[in-house]
């Protein structure tokens, strides 16, 4: 029982990870139909950016605002310099697009930081809180993990329900021409969304590179977990993919804890496959009524 | 308010407008008529920035807006509403009034308009919580006309806002652009198939045949020359 109040907890805490990585690729699928291949390369350059500054300031929280500011930087420069000119143009495009940037950004990151994976702090003790006697499969680290993607989560759902802002994002994303005869500027709407998608991103980067390290390639299975969770979830709505991402960790986390750890990458391409023969719209889609 | 001069357009290969030339003074309603394909939509879409003009020169207020950007446009008072309304669905209806006038910042002026647009169509209020994509064609039609006017543009261009429509309910729209000029000074130009219908509320009318303009003059004696209703109006 306590094994599988381990496996349950740790699920969580690692289904918020994908729940936030999740997140980055719907808000992007939803505003743009692009796939973005590319964020595992932005959220991996983002967590270099604040290695590098917690290294060099010593303070781990003036880092984590670093990679915040500038994955939402990341975010708006590859929408105008890259996306921008793949509108209009066959969806393949986009995806060799986006896979060439990972490279890139992979080439460019083993340029600047090297290639040997460094070890990256985390917000604080990853030791597990101490229940009748015994340390859980949960820390205050978690805890704050839990807390910052639900924060995170909250915040871009009061920004796009509740302000002007986010009902014009919405407008472009939803009808672009009938947003653009309302005096939106559409393609503004394309950057702030591909910002915000990038912070989501880089937030999941911090609290995930404790575990697998900083290097060019360690955040490449993150992605994967993520389209899954992402797929899960409807691959259209940012509700979806914050429950993707936790039904994702939570089953991720009892197949490795039951079946072991080297099936935990099967497991999910397993999920994504079932996912896709047998409710291919997600599992939690809103049907859409759309009359022209 | 509004000229055009010599505009030819093309899609592609294919020309869609040919040396139309047109204008709508100040509080005036000028209708475009002509049957499918005639060009009509496409003059409206080459006005609001949406086809670029091969040649010709199109006037708003004294400027020249060949190259102005649709959202400029709308934010300078030129609002479109196209074929079918261009309501979002997926938005409340609430949310697309708001959306019409979303870039003008001033909180109290929208609260203000929204008041006048709801006046103007109280079944808006009834359903404002309700998404858009449940509505009738009617009250889409409604909805999009309320949202264009959320912006409180000078010219409004209409694009068949009573294509699909029942009469009575078509009837209705016409009589809400027919006040929209009287007691605001709408510039209002008018697309569409339906001549007897345009007619009934324009001053004057434009007939376009094949993207070239065929005839124009008073409403009341395009609604009466019989050779051209039967040639281009589709009217017995």
């Amino acid at each position: 029982m306590s094994r599988f109040i381990d496996l349950t907890l740790n699920g969580i805490s690692n289904g918020m990870i994908y729940a936030a990585v999740a997140l980055s690729l719907v808000l992007i699928w939803r505003g743009t139909r692009i796939i973005n291949f590319a964020q595992g390369g932005m959220l991996m350059i983002t967590t270099f950016i604040a290695s590098s500054v917690i290294g060099s300031t010593g303070s781990y929280w003036v880092g984590f605002v670093v990679a915040l500011l500038s994955g939402l930087v990341l975010g708006a420069a590859v929408e105008r310099i890259l996306v921008r000119g793949l509108e209009g143009r066959p969806p393949l495009n986009a995806v060799i697009a986006t896979l060439g940037l990972l490279i890139f950004l992979q080439a460019v990151a083993g340029m600047i930081w090297g290639g040997t994976p460094r070890s990256f702090p985390p917000a604080f003790s990853i030791r597990g809180y101490e229940v009748s006697g015994r340390h859980v499969l949960f820390g205050p680290f978690d805890t704050f993990t839990v807390l910052a993607v639900l924060g995170m989560a909250g915040a871009l759902a009061l920004l796009f329900r509740g302000t002007g802002l986010g009902l014009q994002m919405r407008a472009a994303a939803f009808d672009p021409l009938s947003a653009r005869l309302q005096g939106v500027r559409v393609t503004r709407m394309y950057t702030v969304g591909w910002a915000l998608a990038a912070l989501s991103g880089s937030l999941a980067g911090l609290l995930v590179a404790p575990a697998v390290f900083v290097g060019p390639n360690t955040f490449d299975s993150i992605l994967v977990f993520a389209f899954t969770a992402a797929v899960l979830g409807g691959l259209d709505s940012p509700v979806g993919a914050v429950i993707g991402g936790l039904v994702l960790g939570l089953s991720l986390s009892y197949v490795s804890g039951y079946a072991g750890s080297s099936l935990v990458t099967l497991a999910a391409l397993a999920i994504l496959v079932a996912v896709l023969m047998v409710r291919p719209e997600g599992l939690f889609a809103v049907t859409r009524t759309r009359r022209i | 308010m509004l000229r055009v001069d010599g505009l030819t357009a093309h899609y592609g290969p294919v020309r869609a407008l040919e040396e139309v030339s047109l204008e709508v003074p100040a509080g005036g309603i000028v209708a475009v008529l002509g049957t499918n394909g005639a060009g009509k939509t496409s003059l409206l879409r080459a006005i609001s920035g949406l086809l670029r003009a091969s040649s010709g020169r199109i006037m708003f207020d004294g400027t020249t807006i060949n190259q102005a950007g649709t959202e400029d446009l709308v934010r300078r008072g030129l609002a479109y509403v196209p074929e079918g309304g261009g309501v979002i669905g997926e938005l409340t209806v609430e949310e697309n009034l708001r959306l019409g006038a979303l870039w003008r910042r001033d909180r109290e002026e929208q609260a203000r308009t929204r008041e006048e647009v709801v006046g103007l169509f109280p079944r808006l209020a009834e359903r404002s919580r309700m998404h858009a994509s449940t509505l009738s064609g009617g009250e889409r039609q409604m909805l999009s006309i309320g949202r264009a006017l959320m912006g409180r543009p000078r010219v409004l261009l209409l694009d068949e806002p009573s294509l699909g429509l029942a009469p009575i309910v078509a009837e209705q729209i016409m009589r809400v652009i027919g006040e929209l000029r009287r007691d605001r000074g709408l510039t209002v130009l008018l697309v569409e198939q339906n001549a007897r219908s345009a007619l009934s509320v324009a001053d004057r009318g434009v007939v376009l045949n094949v993207g070239r303009v065929v005839a124009e003059g008073e409403a009341g004696e395009l609604a009466g020359d019989a050779q051209l209703r039967h040639a281009y109006l589709g009217l017995a």
